[in-house]
């Protein structure tokens, strides 16, 4: 079996950390037949340690000291950014909408390694937390209905998997960081979606507190934390606060149970709600910075409980208080090992997926990265013009000029893979491309075993023009995709090649 | 042990197998045991049956290829004395050198093998594939040439006898009860009385639900620009480094 190494990195709103695993892969089919090569194995040979994200002190993602932690963690592996094959580096909860978020990731996808894809995006983050956490996998191998929830410093994202099916995910912007406090317990601030949440709850901590310390807007995750003047009593959380974050656990609760949105719930909303009554949750998991606390707020036999204070916000209470109301509403909950890491781990070990090992590429034009999907319907009664409406209106929505940027057409379902039908789509295909006089290289990404087959009659088509077309993945309306240079196995040497793909979403909130 | 019902469906889908086909008493359930007769006699048939009189005619005789029999008589003959069917009979091999291109890079032998059905559902769109890929590979290939009651080794004396480089035999694999339409394609570099089993390239399990024709073509097309370049097939062709 061969292998190559994968990094995952995760800057969140309090954490950032990176994890570097190895893929193992080989042809699965049978000796006789078309190859297919095939992730088999997958194991995790370093995993960074947990740190604060480091901000500059205008509150923007400090890139500098980021790529420090990156080349920290790869020497302390051992490893240089050569080694590393693939990768993704995405940025998760708050940190996605600072404003220098996009460049950051896009500055340090390139110095971590050959092809380390730039990612974010709250459903997308929700995704990988489950595949991470296991959550996935053990929907899979179950059966079973399974959330994952993976609550962090800035928001809440859940995925809903059935039967390793990803089939529902939702986010809101409410997450340990809500209430910023001092090592006394005091409030030093609260971020203003919380305080939309909260409403009228928040006007006794505010009085309370009326030092002047509290900052609307205070988005920042810059540590500026303002002492004030220390009174020699022990930090007792007060029970105006500890009221709060029992209503946060209520709303968090409240939105992974209750279908449709809350008026209240509205205005930390990010995505849709989940849409609760198209299926029965068997069991929910707990992932994320809270899921660890919640980890250990929940194990009776733990020596000493971690002080209120200790990362500065609501984590540890927001924690004990989920743990309080999931036993008490009795719904069947489980903590994965690791759950810090769960989103890190799915970055790292399942964002990158092999393309068939029949295929048709250009190779000099690789890789290609940040490339939008466009999801062409084919019905067996389609039209080329019904196809060049799909992707103007496409284009339109997504303010898109084929002619400057490329794009890849995505074509999830053909209604047969026979020579007659893949004819007449290249030449359907070869028209659009001249019509709109699209940028090269030409991308089309299938779902079903066909790509060697179009590519080859796409060839005779587009003559000379530089094409890839790539099958065997999974995407959905809105995703971009990366794709790398080939994976070789070295007994199929170039008559099969696989391609590394990464499919994602890419939302900068800023 | 109780099967979980809602797991049972995830798992048929996941294999063409005969799963989860429950008993009632002690003998399988009715449709278990009649789907299993179904697929039993779908096997059987596609080896006691050959290339129908419409293949011929809408596909042999309508692009004018070139229809030739081994030393077989009929299919029973066929079937029970398997040397025949590796053998062309020397008016055949002569009527070839007579009417098709000699000295081609590729030559494409069509044979029903042990399922004519396989060949009649796969073959027109493996054969369109492999010459739309070759042309756009500027590799020369001959009229493709169909043989009944033809085995494996037939394609290599008929690509000898025509001086090609290449051949490749597009025949019918035995029958399984999962599916009686799988195809194969069997690849000899310099092809000829010498060929040994170890010297074929085989692209093996072209159906719908295995590799689709097309893609498989399109695979073949790959395979032969290879073998081509490399001037090996088989064994030796995996080898290499």
């Amino acid at each position: 079996m061969e292998s190559f190494l994968s990094v995952g990195i995760d800057i969140g709103t309090t954490s950032t950390h990176l994890v570097v695993s190895r893929l193992h892969f080989d042809n699965s089919s049978a000796y006789s037949q078309a190859p297919k090569l095939e992730i088999l194995r997958k194991e995790i040979i370093h995993q960074g340690a947990v740190r604060f994200t480091p901000l500059s002190a205008d509150g923007s993602i400090d890139a500098e000291a980021v790529a420090q932690i990156i080349a920290a963690e790869y020497a302390c592996a051992g490893l240089v950014p050569g080694d590393i094959r693939a990768g993704a580096i995405i940025v998760t909860g708050e940190s996605a909408e600072l404003r220098n978020a996009q460049a950051v990731a896009n500055e340090l996808s390139r110095f971590a390694g050959d092809f380390v894809c730039a990612s974010a995006g709250p459903n997308h983050e929700a995704a990988l937390a489950a595949r991470g956490s296991g959550a996935w996998e053990a929907s899979r191998s179950r059966g079973k209905t399974i959330c994952n929830v993976d609550i962090g410093g800035g928001t809440v994202n859940a995925a809903v998997i059935a039967s390793g099916q990803l089939i529902d995910t939702a986010a809101m912007a409410i997450g340990a960081r809500f209430i910023r406090l001092d090592d006394r317990l005091r409030v030093l601030s609260i971020t203003s979606r919380a305080r939309q949440l909260l409403g009228d709850l928040i006007a006794p901590l505010d009085l309370l507190h009326s030092g002047g310390v509290p900052t609307a807007n205070s988005h920042s995750m810059s540590s500026n934390f303002q002492a004030g003047d220390r009174e020699e009593v022990p930090p007792v959380m007060c029970a105006s606060l500890l009221t709060i974050v029992d209503v946060v656990a209520q709303c968090i609760l409240q939105f992974l149970t209750t279908a449709g949105t809350d008026e209240r719930l509205q205005s930390v909303m990010l995505t849709n709600p989940l849409q609760l009554d198209r299926y029965t949750i068997d069991q929910f998991w707990f992932t994320g910075g809270v899921g660890e606390l919640m980890a250990v707020s929940q194990s009776e036999t733990s020596a000493a409980p971690i002080e209120p204070a200790r990362y500065g916000d609501a984590g540890v209470v927001l924690a004990s208080s989920l743990v309080k109301l999931l036993k008490h509403w009795q719904i069947n909950y489980l903590i994965p090992t690791s759950p810090i890491r769960a989103t890190v781990i799915g970055a790292g070990m399942h964002s990158v997926q092999l393309s068939g090992a029949t295929i048709d590429a250009a190779e000099d034009v690789l890789p290609v990265t940040n490339v939008p999907l466009v999801r062409l319907d084919l019905n067996s009664d389609y039209t080329v013009d019904r196809l060049r409406q799909q992707i103007e209106s496409e284009c339109s929505y997504r303010d898109h000029d084929w002619q400057r940027v490329c794009m890849a057409l995505f074509i999830e379902t053909l209604p047969d893979t026979s020579f007659d039908r893949l004819k007449q789509l290249s030449m359907d295909i070869a028209q659009l491309v001249r019509d709109f006089n699209a940028c090269a290289p030409h991308i089309i990404v299938l779902k079903q075993d066909a790509a060697a087959a179009l590519g080859m009659l796409l060839r005779a088509e587009l003559n000379g023009r530089s094409l890839i077309v790539i099958d065997g993945i999974e995407a959905a309306d809105g995703d971009y995709i990366d794709i790398g240079k080939p994976i070789v196995h070295s007994q199929l040497g170039t008559t099969a090649l696989a391609l590394p793909v990464v499919i994602k979403t890419i939302i900068f909130r800023n | 042990m109780k099967v979980r019902s809602d797991l049972l469906p995830q798992l048929l889908r996941a294999t063409p197998a005969r799963i989860g086909a429950q008993r009632a008493g002690t003998r399988p359930r009715s449709s278990s045991l009649l789907a299993f007769r179904w697929d039993h006699a779908l096997a059987k048939d596609a080896v006691h049956t050959g290339l129908s009189p419409q293949f011929l005619d809408t596909f042999a005789q309508a692009r004018n290829y070139p229809v030739v029999q081994s030393t077989a008589c009929d299919r029973r003959d066929y079937i029970l004395y398997p040397p025949k069917g590796k053998k062309a009979t020397e008016q055949a091999i002569l009527q070839l050198t007579s009417c098709c291109p000699l000295q081609c890079d590729v030559q494409v032998v069509i044979s029903d093998g042990l399922s004519a059905r396989a060949v009649e559902t796969n073959a027109p769109d493996v054969l369109s594939m492999i010459e739309a890929g070759l042309k756009l590979e500027n590799i020369l290939a001959g009229t493709p040439v169909i043989v009944r009651l033809g085995r494996v080794a037939i394609g290599d004396q008929i690509a000898h006898a025509l001086k090609a480089k290449l051949v490749i035999n597009l025949i019918g694999e035995r029958p399984g009860l999962s599916s009686s339409e799988s195809m194969s394609a069997y690849m000899t570099y310099n092809p000829g009385p010498q060929t040994i089993s170890s010297d074929r390239t085989v692209v093996s399990n072209i159906h719908n639900m295995g590799t689709p024709a097309a893609e498989a073509g399109a695979y073949i097309v790959k395979l032969a620009k290879t073998i081509l370049h490399k001037q090996v097939s088989g064994v030796r062709l995996q080898q290499l480094p």
